[in-house]
Formats: C-alpha cells, sequence, structure tokens
C-alpha cells in the first residue's frame, strides 16, 4: 500500500474513532440509558442534566450527579472538570447545565458495582443561576388570616376554660 | 411542626416556612377547637373506655395524615393531595414510597419534615404499643400477647418509656455524628454533611428509607456511608426490649433471643440465595460489588428499611423472578416485634416454625407424653396453643393484604412478580420500588397502597377492634 | 440525662455484634463468589 493510501486509510479510521466523539453521539436521556443498561454497557455516551447539591471530591477525582429531569445520574470525573461547574442545584438554585461525553458502567467494577457514567470529557453548556423565590400573597395573605385565628381561638380556649362549669 | 418552620427561617427558604405556619395554624385551631367542643364531655367526667381509645387512635392517624400533607400539598412538588397524604403515610409507617418530584430541588425545611415524619412515625409506634399496654384491657391484651411481647416490662412502663427514648436518642446523636463525619471524608461539605447525616439516620433507624435525593443511597457512592447505614437499620429494626435486655447488663439475650436467631437465619438465606442468583447473572463480578448491590439492598429489604443503591429498573430487569421471589420472602417476613420494621415480624415467623417442629414432635413422641415447647424471647417463655393461633392469624392477615394487593396490580396489567414485589413493600412497610409506584399509577391501586402501609403497621389489631366496635355500634342501634 | 456505665457497655455490644454480623455477611458473599 502506498503512503497516500495508508494516510487516507489512517484519517478516515481515526475520523470514525473521533468522529463519534466529536460529532455528537445522540445525547441519551439518563432514564432511557439506565432502562437499557444491558445494551449500553462500556458504551461512549452523552448525557446533558443539571448538576446537582454538590460535588464529592474524592482525591484526584470527584462525582457530580446530574439531573436531567428524566432520573439522575452519578457522573465520574477529574477534579479539575468538576471545579469547573460552579453552581450546583438545590431549593435556592438552578445549577449549571452539563454536558457529558462518556463510558457508561452497567455496574462499575471500580466502583463497587456502580451504575455510573467515566467522563472522557464535560462542558458546562449553561449556566445555573439562582432561583428568585416568590411567595404568592394569596398564600401570604392566608397565612397572616389563619394566624390571626388561631391566635383569637387560643384567647379564646384560655377564657373559656378558666369559667366554671355553667 | 416548629422545627422544619425554623429550619425554614434560619435558611431563608420563605415558601415553606410560609407553608408550615399555614399547617401549624390550621392544626392548632382545629386541635383547640376539639378541644372547646369537647369541654362539656370532659367535665361531665365520661368514662373514656378503651374501645374509645382504639377509635380515636385509628380515627386520629387519618386526621394527622390529612394535616401533614398539607406541607407537601403546598409545596408544589406533589401532583395531587391524594400524593402528599401518600407520602405523610409512607413516612408515618417508615414505609419509604415516594411520589415527591423533584427531590434534588426540595426545600431544606420539607425535607426536615419528611425525615422528621419518618423518625416519629418510628419511634411512635413504640410509644404507642407502651400505652396499650398501661390500658390493660383484656380483649386487646390477647393480641398483645399473641405476640409474646415483653410481658415483664409492664410494671415498670414509664420508666421502659423513658429508657426506649434514651436509647433512641443516644442512637441519633451517635449515629448523626458518625455519618456526618463519614459525609465529611466523602466530600460532602460540613453543613451538607449535617444535614444528610440527620436525615439518613432518622431514615435508617426507623427504618423508613427516605433519602434527600432523586437517587437514594446511590447519591453518595460510598460503601463505608453505606455499611454505616447497615449498622443503624439493622439495630432500629431490633426489638426495643432487646435494646432495653443489653442495656440493662443482659448482654447474653443478643444470642439467646429467639427473634435475633430467626433474624439471622432467614437474612442468611435470603442473602445467600440472592448472591447466588445474581452470580448467575454475572453482572458483578467481585465480591463488593456483590455485596453493595445485593447484599445490601436484601438487608435493606429485609428490616424494612428500603434504602436502594440500585435503580427500581434494575430491580425488574437484572434480579429474574427468582431473585424478585426472594426480595418478597425477605419484605414479607421483615423484622422484630416492637420495633421500627414491618412485615410479619421475626417473632411470629419463628413462633410458627417452631411450633411446627413442636407438633411433629408430639407425633413421633409416645402419646403419654404431655410435651412443653419453649423459647426464649428476654425470658424463657412457653410454647402455648394460643401465643401460636395468634401469630399465625397475624400472618394469615398479612398475606391475605398482600395477596389481594398483588392481584389488583395484576389487574392493572402490572408483570405479576412486579406486582408482587411492590405489594410486598407495601405490606412490609419496607419502601424498594420495582417500578409501580408513580405519580401516575391507577387511583385504586395508590389507595389500596395507602390503606395496606397503614395496616401493616398497626399491625391490624386497631382495624380489627374498630370493625367489632363499628358493628357493635350498628347492632345496638339496630335493637333499638 | 444520665448514661450509666452499664448502658453503655451494653450500646458497644451491639455496635460490635452488628459490625460482626456485617462481616460475617461479607464473608459469605466472598465464599460465595469463589
Amino acid at each position: 500500500m502506498d503512503k497516500v493510501t495508508r494516510v487516507l486509510i489512517l484519517t478516515v479510521v481515526t475520523f470514525f474513532i473521533f468522529g463519534g466523539v466529536a460529532f455528537g453521539i445522540e445525547t441519551i436521556s439518563i432514564n432511557q440509558l439506565i432502562e437499557n443498561a444491558t445494551v449500553m454497557n462500556g458504551k461512549t455516551v452523552v448525557v446533558q442534566g443539571e448538576a446537582i447539591s454538590e460535588a464529592l471530591e474524592r482525591g484526584n477525582n470527584a462525582w457530580v450527579n446530574i439531573n436531567d429531569g428524566t432520573n439522575a445520574i452519578g457522573i465520574w470525573l477529574k477534579l479539575e472538570d468538576a471545579n469547573k461547574i460552579k453552581l450546583f442545584g438545590d431549593y435556592k438554585n438552578i445549577g449549571d447545565e452539563v454536558k457529558v461525553t462518556g463510558i457508561f458502567n452497567r455496574a462499575c467494577v471500580e466502583h463497587g458495582g456502580d451504575m455510573d457514567i467515566h467522563a472522557i470529557s464535560s462542558e458546562v453548556v449553561e449556566n445555573g443561576y439562582p432561583v428568585q423565590e416568590k411567595v404568592s400573597s394569596q398564600k401570604i395573605v392566608i397565612g397572616i388570616i389563619l394566624v390571626v385565628v388561631t391566635l383569637m381561638i387560643t384567647g379564646a380556649y384560655f377564657k373559656i376554660m378558666k369559667k366554671p362549669n355553667p | 411542626m416548629l422545627i422544619p418552620l425554623a429550619t425554614s427561617l434560619l435558611l431563608g427558604e420563605w415558601n415553606p416556612f410560609f407553608d408550615f405556619l399555614i399547617t401549624l395554624a390550621i392544626s392548632t385551631t382545629l386541635g383547640l377547637s376539639l378541644l372547646l367542643i369537647g369541654r362539656e364531655t370532659r367535665e361531665n367526667k365520661s368514662y373514656v373506655q378503651w374501645k374509645h381509645g382504639l377509635v380515636v387512635a385509628s380515627l386520629s392517624w387519618v386526621i394527622l395524615m390529612v394535616l401533614c400533607a398539607i406541607p407537601y400539598a403546598l409545596s408544589g412538588h406533589v401532583y395531587s393531595f391524594l400524593d402528599a397524604c401518600f407520602d405523610v403515610m409512607s413516612g408515618f409507617t417508615t414505609t419509604g414510597l415516594v411520589l415527591t418530584q423533584d427531590l434534588d430541588h426540595l426545600s431544606l425545611g420539607l425535607n426536615m419534615w419528611r425525615h422528621m415524619l419518618t423518625f416519629i412515625g418510628g419511634q411512635g409506634m413504640i410509644v404507642l404499643a407502651l400505652t396499650f399496654l398501661l390500658k390493660e384491657t383484656a380483649g386487646a391484651y390477647i393480641f398483645y400477647v399473641g405476640e409474646g411481647k415483653d410481658i415483664n416490662l409492664v410494671p415498670n412502663v414509664k420508666g421502659t418509656a423513658r429508657i426506649i427514648w434514651k436509647i433512641s436518642l443516644i442512637y441519633l446523636l451517635i449515629g448523626t455524628i458518625a455519618l456526618w463525619i463519614n459525609g465529611m471524608l466523602i466530600g460532602l461539605s460540613p453543613l451538607s454533611a449535617f444535614f444528610n447525616g440527620l436525615f439518613i439516620f432518622e431514615s435508617a433507624w426507623s427504618t423508613g428509607g427516605f433519602a434527600p435525593y432523586t437517587q437514594n443511597m446511590m447519591f453518595y457512592h460510598s460503601f463505608s456511608y453505606e455499611i454505616i447505614t447497615i449498622v443503624f437499620f439493622i439495630l432500629g429494626s431490633l426489638n426495643f426490649g432487646l435494646h432495653y435486655a443489653a442495656w440493662s447488663g443482659n448482654k447474653k439475650e443478643i444470642l439467646k433471643n429467639v427473634e435475633t436467631q430467626s433474624f439471622f437465619i432467614t437474612t442468611f438465606i435470603t442473602s445467600a440465595l440472592a448472591v447466588i442468583a445474581l452470580a448467575k447473572s454475572g453482572i458483578y463480578t467481585d465480591a463488593v460489588s456483590m455485596f453493595r448491590r445485593v447484599v445490601y439492598n436484601v438487608l435493606s429489604a429485609h428490616t424494612t428499611t428500603g434504602f436502594n443503591n440500585v435503580y427500581a429498573i434494575q430491580f425488574a430487569k437484572e434480579w429474574g423472578d427468582f431473585g424478585i421471589l426472594i426480595m418478597v420472602v425477605a419484605m414479607l417476613i421483615g423484622g422484630s416485634a416492637c420495633s421500627t420494621a414491618g412485615g410479619f415480624k421475626g417473632l411470629r415467623v419463628a413462633i410458627v416454625f417452631k411450633a411446627f417442629i413442636a407438633d411433629i414432635k408430639r407425633l413421633l413422641s409416645s402419646e403419654r407424653n404431655v410435651k412443653l415447647f419453649r423459647f426464649h424471647h428476654i425470658k424463657d417463655q412457653i410454647l402455648t396453643d394460643g401465643l401460636v393461633k395468634a401469630s399465625a392469624l397475624i400472618i394469615i392477615c398479612y398475606m391475605v393484604t398482600f395477596t389481594i394487593g398483588t392481584a389488583l396490580g395484576a389487574y392493572y396489567g402490572y408483570p405479576l412478580s412486579n406486582a408482587a414485589f411492590e405489594m410486598a413493600s407495601v405490606t412490609g412497610n419496607v419502601g424498594l420500588s420495582i417500578g409501580i409506584t408513580t405519580p401516575f399509577m391507577p387511583v385504586a391501586l395508590k389507595v389500596y397502597y395507602i390503606i395496606a402501609m397503614y395496616l401493616g403497621r398497626l399491625e391490624f389489631i386497631s382495624v380489627f377492634a374498630l370493625i367489632g366496635f363499628i358493628i357493635g355500634g350498628v347492632k345496638k342501634i339496630w335493637i333499638k | 440525662m444520665q448514661i450509666k456505665k452499664n448502658e453503655v457497655k451494653g450500646l458497644l455490644v451491639e455496635l460490635l455484634a452488628v459490625v460482626a454480623y456485617i462481616g460475617v455477611f461479607f464473608m459469605m458473599t466472598l465464599a460465595l463468589m469463589m
């Protein structure tokens, strides 16, 4: 085989190996991934979800749990990558939306049988933001009215209980 | 309600703050109103009979369920008020099935509430049990003696209740600290590690199974964290009489007690069989994985805790019918009597099993021998026919509840093994789900599950009394 | 709430018993996987 052909073949092969990763294997929903665990075991997948709660640092790596609305799963990634995630989701915040490309494990041997994804690459595709808490005025009004009613009944209770038997 | 209220206040969670304020207001108003209305009855010193107590206990659960559901309903995390009631009942009965959505974004106040409910639910049962012993009416006592329950604790009930709370609170302290420290070691921030520790302890000790995240135990990705939960959920599933004995100096009781023996045997057999079943499938190739994903879940099921570190669908797809059947048996057998656990209870299983052996022995021995068989539960006791009958009857009640629920599930089209798994989880107040429990499940099934959780937790006693009371009342009116 | 020495002993025995129990089960798992 002459050199040109060899380079061509190498290029095509490389394209196919990395093309899958670079050119978007379809993003799969976490729940779909879990439901098809047997088939997807060991495959490179792309998932995207909100980073939840906090990163769990374990030495040079970290766990980041992401939730895409269908389910939640743990992503095992390098600490530097985990530190790219600035905001995590909880009651007061919507966390950073993270897109992860990685290898899906149905029963990861490294992690005691965990169903997880070992990230090859990850990026924050959308920044999270604090949620503006809005208490509906209806709720506040009802709350105040009820507290007043409660105080009134409490007052009435003590008054009536003090009275001697009619 | 004050605790979640304070939690939300301190953390600046305003919606939950108002939710709890509203609930607190409604509850207080209702309570005081009822007290005022009932004042005359009290003044006339109407004789409160034991049967009234039972009806009150059963009814108050329903009212309590509705009141405690209000914060859930107002939070926007449930699809319906029925779902809110379901979660409350699940908490009180220390089941652990969840219909609340988006746990990952739940307020700390509401999470405090959920886990508190399950802790109180677990403890409350013990206190309730002791109160029954105080009333000592012949009818109810038979059911209690039928369980071979703590007869020697009766003379000192108040002291016993205090010791029980003491044991729970000391474990609460130790458990929360252990989980707090381990939590920080596995990467949680200090404050987060504290709350997680508190919540997970409450869930483990009460054998409830709630967790503050969608992924339940999987969130932590930690073997050490899981082991600590095993320690506390097993301890929580043990008979309080046993704790009382061990803490009073009688440490040998741990080995002599027929329930611990029964528990050891049944957990060993179910775990071993599950390991064998899953080993065949080849999914887990090393002992650590097998222990974490199989033995952990079997123990969680058997103690009726309900922590899971595999996804619900995995039970359906990876455990196979044999694995599912083992889990059903483990969930139905349950934990110890007079504990936070559910199921038939190891004591009844042990009694029935021993009675079976005894009967065979009687058949084989000479007819002139009158054999008395014994078992040891806190103290040496005799295996009387009355005891055996009572135990067997309650087991039958559980089986009937279970069978009807499984049939109902099958009726709605769920695969039989799945329907059985979910129903065993409900009947035994376990909390593991194979995927049936969702907000979109058939309403009839949802309602049946609520009732079954309730029945399972109260061990049918109150229900018998309630039915008897109602029939008695109807008869009286009929005769008039 | 005072804690007597007896009770601390009881507590430690219980914890030890459960840890031993877990150990036995782990051994069992190991054995079955061989």
